[in-house]
């Protein structure tokens, strides 16, 4: 065996392995010192969006999950949300198991000055097998507060700012709580159905009687086809005209959800879209508004 | 690029994928020479359903990928020589424990994003824990193929005749799945269950068409592996694409490349045992060193 072509062969992965180690001892710069703005990574935008609107300029944002056109459920992370992960002052993310990658993302760029904030462990309102705590308004207050509380120990100067801040942040959240209450009164009681679990956490407090079995909704929110009997029973819903309103989260559609759809559209069922993922354009609150304004929109119907 | 190694993702991607590598290389040499390249791709899907129920048991995947590719392989090895029958029992049974898979996703309360995410590799989320226990099993089987190499090559190339010379055909088959097993499962990380093929045949099959010697032909595979690798993650820092698109793109592309620009080498005839009947007890065969006139190729499907 030529010895020559031997050495030639070993000689690209040793100077490859000599140019990681060589570069293992330096670490990142992130950016530091009060005067700049602070680094934040949000897994999901609309947390992005209340974050910009509690830290104005002293935070500089950058949302993973923006695009309410895609599952969220299916993001698979690429460089670019590993570079900004990895130079993030402060992280938030939802948590709960919605959002496994960014905790990978964590893991594999381990920053002790960095903080995190989970949305989930904060939240004081937490239904059975349904992570979207951020239709909650209740849990968004409780998450804003807690915005605020990490911002001021990232940046103590402006404490004052913030705090002002997120008092605005709460009275612009007081047309969407007035919205519920006035859509309570008028529609309580009355039958609807979802496809998937994420806007329990509205019809609740709007006092919305949901017909659809939860092994449906859970089934759609876990990317599993629902059982049989469940699907049967929430077609005969549609068919019988027994909800009011179809409320479907247009984020997780499946050929079962498809189905649902076109069997209400055929039954002049009124069809009512919501959406995991903040349109990128809206604040948390426009989004929140402009959605029931539309499920209001259906009720209204005769 | 330079900036790019300061990351420690990076770093651990770089790590761990550099290891996974090298291993699968060495690996999906045999794999190629033992005509068990399907039994390869079979493991990772059994490995998913594996990841799946640990998903469910609330441990790490990685360790259910662990025990059910090494339990498979193990049964595997079990199962005997016949090749043809071999296949459809590996088909069954991979299909069956794919359907165990989705079952536990079915089970599990949430969405299995740690389940769905090793379909198609999760490198840029490696954390130092995991480089270490890939660090571990790579080690473990490196050393394993290394002091295990001659037999193994010999038992690969003329299985009656290391037979008849003491070499423990059958547990070496055993331990040969375990090891490949384990590959598959490390391999996992980087390239996802379903691209498996990338890493652990892309290579070596590329370096089985340019090199016919043993050792040279592992080197190439190795260092092809390692190029892959190192591209992909470079590529897809530069895109915002997969990295293991980038690495799979690579991997078929140069073996696409050398295909056709290598024609079929005569001394590799396709088939089974017949050729080796002339080899007898008395004309000893030194495995690293096959001799010309008589190199009528290991046991391999007709084209690879």
């Amino acid at each position: 065996m030529p010895p020559r072509r031997n050495v030639s062969l070993w000689l690209l992965p040793m100077l490859a392995v000599s140019l990681l180690l060589s570069a293992c001892g330096s670490s990142p710069q992130p950016g530091t010192g009060n005067t700049s703005a602070i680094a934040v990574v949000a897994a999901e935008n609309f947390y992005g969006n209340i974050v910009q609107q509690i830290g104005g300029d002293r935070v500089s944002v950058t949302s993973i999950l923006t695009d309410p056109t895609i599952d969220p459920h299916e993001y698979e992370s690429n460089v670019q949300n590993a570079v900004a992960v990895s130079n993030a002052r402060f992280v938030i993310k939802n948590g709960g198991g919605y959002d496994g990658w960014m905790d990978r993302l964590l893991a594999a760029s381990p920053n002790t000055d960095r903080m995190v904030l989970t949305a989930y462990d904060v939240a004081p309102v937490k239904l059975p097998d349904n992570v979207h705590v951020w239709y909650s308004l209740e849990d968004i207050r409780a998450i804003a507060r807690a915005i605020a509380t990490s911002l001021k120990k990232l940046d103590s100067a402006h404490a004052t700012v913030f705090d002002r801040n997120l008092q605005q942040f709460e009275q612009a959240l007081m047309p969407v709580q007035q919205r519920i209450d006035t859509m309570k009164e008028r529609y309580a009681g009355t039958a609807v159905g979802l496809t998937e679990t994420i806007f329990l956490y509205q019809a609740n407090p709007l006092g919305l009687k949901v017909l659809t079995p939860f092994e449906f909704q859970k089934a759609v929110a876990e990317g599993n086809d629902p059982p049989a009997g469940s699907i049967i029973e929430t077609n005969d819903q549609v068919e019988q005209r027994l909800i009011k309103v179809l409320i479907y989260n247009a984020q997780t559609n499946t050929p079962v959800t498809t189905n649902l759809l076109n069997a209400a559209k055929r039954q002049r069922i009124p069809i009512v879209a919501v959406t995991e993922t903040m349109p990128s354009a809206k604040t948390y609150q426009q989004w929140m508004l402009d959605q029931l304004v539309s499920l209001q929109h259906g009720l209204q119907q005769p | 690029m330079f900036t790019l190694l300061q990351y420690p993702f990076i770093q651990n991607a770089l790590l761990a994928g550099s290891l996974v590598a090298i291993i699968a290389a060495i690996i999906g040499y045999f794999l190629i020479m033992r005509g068990l390249t399907f039994a390869g791709h079979a493991l990772s899907h059994i490995g998913f359903a594996g990841a799946a129920g640990a998903v469910l048991l609330g441990t790490d995947p990685v360790f259910g990928l662990l025990v059910f590719t090494v339990g498979a392989g193990v049964g595997i090895g079990l199962l005997g020589k016949e090749l043809r029958e071999r296949d459809i029992v590996i088909g069954v049974i991979t299909t069956l424990t794919l359907a165990l898979g989705i079952l536990f996703l079915s089970l599990y309360r949430g969405y299995a994003e740690q389940a769905y995410s090793i379909l198609f590799g999760t490198i840029i989320g490696i954390s130092q824990t995991d480089v270490l226990i890939t660090m571990l099993f790579s080690i473990g089987v490196l050393a394993l193929l290394l002091v295990l190499f001659r037999p193994l090559l010999f038992s690969s190339f003329d299985p009656e005749v290391a037979q008849a010379r003491g070499v423990p055909v059958k547990s070496l088959a055993i331990i040969f799945l375990v090891l490949v097993a384990i590959t598959v499962s490390m391999s996992v990380q980087v390239v996802g269950i379903l691209l498996i093929f990338t890493l652990l045949v892309g290579p070596a099959a590329t370096a089985t068409r340019l090199a016919q010697r043993p050792l040279i032909a592992i080197l190439l595979a190795i260092v092809l592996g390692l190029a892959y690798t190192w591209l992909g993650i470079l590529l897809a820092a530069t895109t915002s694409w997969p990295v293991s698109f980038f690495i799979a793109a690579l991997s078929f592309g140069v073996y696409l490349l050398v295909r056709l620009l290598t024609p079929l080498r005569k001394v590799r005839t396709p088939g089974r045992i017949e050729p080796y009947r002339h080899h007898t007890l008395a004309s000893p065969v030194d495995p690293a060193q096959p001799r010309r006139a008589e190199m009528t190729g290991p046991r391999q499907n007709l084209s690879h």
